[in-house]
């Protein structure tokens, strides 16, 4: 049912203040319009500002995770390993990164799946991260 | 090694087209829920979570190997050994070590996203 069908259309009337107005539907739809905006541009704020959260938690929770991953693998290098991580990653990483999503992917009949795409990605986005570095 | 095999793994190691690349970063981010945020901290993220994944890869690595083969592979890591050769030895060092790395990449993105359900 239209809400606006029982409303009456004059052509002109008073407002509170007794001043004449024209269209009274118009302005109706006008307020409706205005609060349908106000809320939409609420929704947005709302929507950004749970990204932006999700964004800062997920990038808090890796960097506490790799924090906690440089003191194990600080505990190495005082056990008196003389390689470390950055060795492994140039020489061992970038190939094993590369093998093993092969087999993912095609134990996936080349489709990427969720484990073979992180693989590919984070290796991508890790080896770009690092020449960027240099 | 089968001359297709071959071929993929040097789509996916040396010429993967920038393209495919980016549609798979956007697959790992659409699957945090992070769409919408901009390409720079989209490859901010990527770059932290391979980090993470390869030092958990490494650890773990060093965690199974035995105190001989721990050295043996630190000595091809120095010589910078052909990575065929360190495939091999992992391989033979590591009972199924490609399950150890999928287990790593399943661990890490349950995690994120067990956070962001609590």
């Amino acid at each position: 049912m239209n809400r606006f069908e029982n409303i009456p259309n004059p052509q002109e009337f008073q407002d509170k203040n007794g001043e004449k107005e024209k269209g009274l539907k118009e302005k109706i739809f006008g307020e409706v319009v205005e609060i349908g905006e106000k809320g939409l541009d609420a929704a947005r704020d709302y929507a950004r500002e749970k990204l932006q959260k999700e964004e800062e938690r997920v990038m808090s929770e890796l960097e506490k995770t790799s924090r906690e991953l440089d003191e194990q693998i600080g505990k190495f290098e005082k056990e008196g390993m003389v390689t470390g991580f950055k060795e492994f990653f140039s020489v061992a990483g970038k190939r094993l990164m590369g093998a093993i999503a092969l087999k993912l992917l095609e134990s996936d009949n080349n489709k990427v799946s969720g484990v073979s795409a992180v693989i590919i990605a984070s290796y991508f986005g890790y080896r770009d991260y690092l020449n960027a570095e240099k | 090694m089968p001359k297709n095999k071959k071929i993929i793994q040097r789509i996916i190691t040396k010429n993967m087209d920038d393209s495919k690349i980016s549609q798979i970063k956007d697959t790992i981010i659409k699957e945090l829920g992070l769409e919408g945020i901009s390409e720079e901290r989209k490859d901010e993220f990527l770059a932290k979570m391979g980090e993470v994944i390869l030092k958990k890869v490494f650890l773990e690595t060093m965690d199974k190997l035995n105190d001989q083969s721990k050295v043996q592979f630190e000595s091809m890591l120095e010589k910078e050994a052909p990575s065929e050769d360190i495939e091999k030895f992992l391989s033979e060092n590591i009972s199924d070590f490609e399950s150890m790395v999928e287990k790593v990449v399943v661990e890490l993105k349950e995690d994120l996203m067990k956070t962001e359900e609590e």
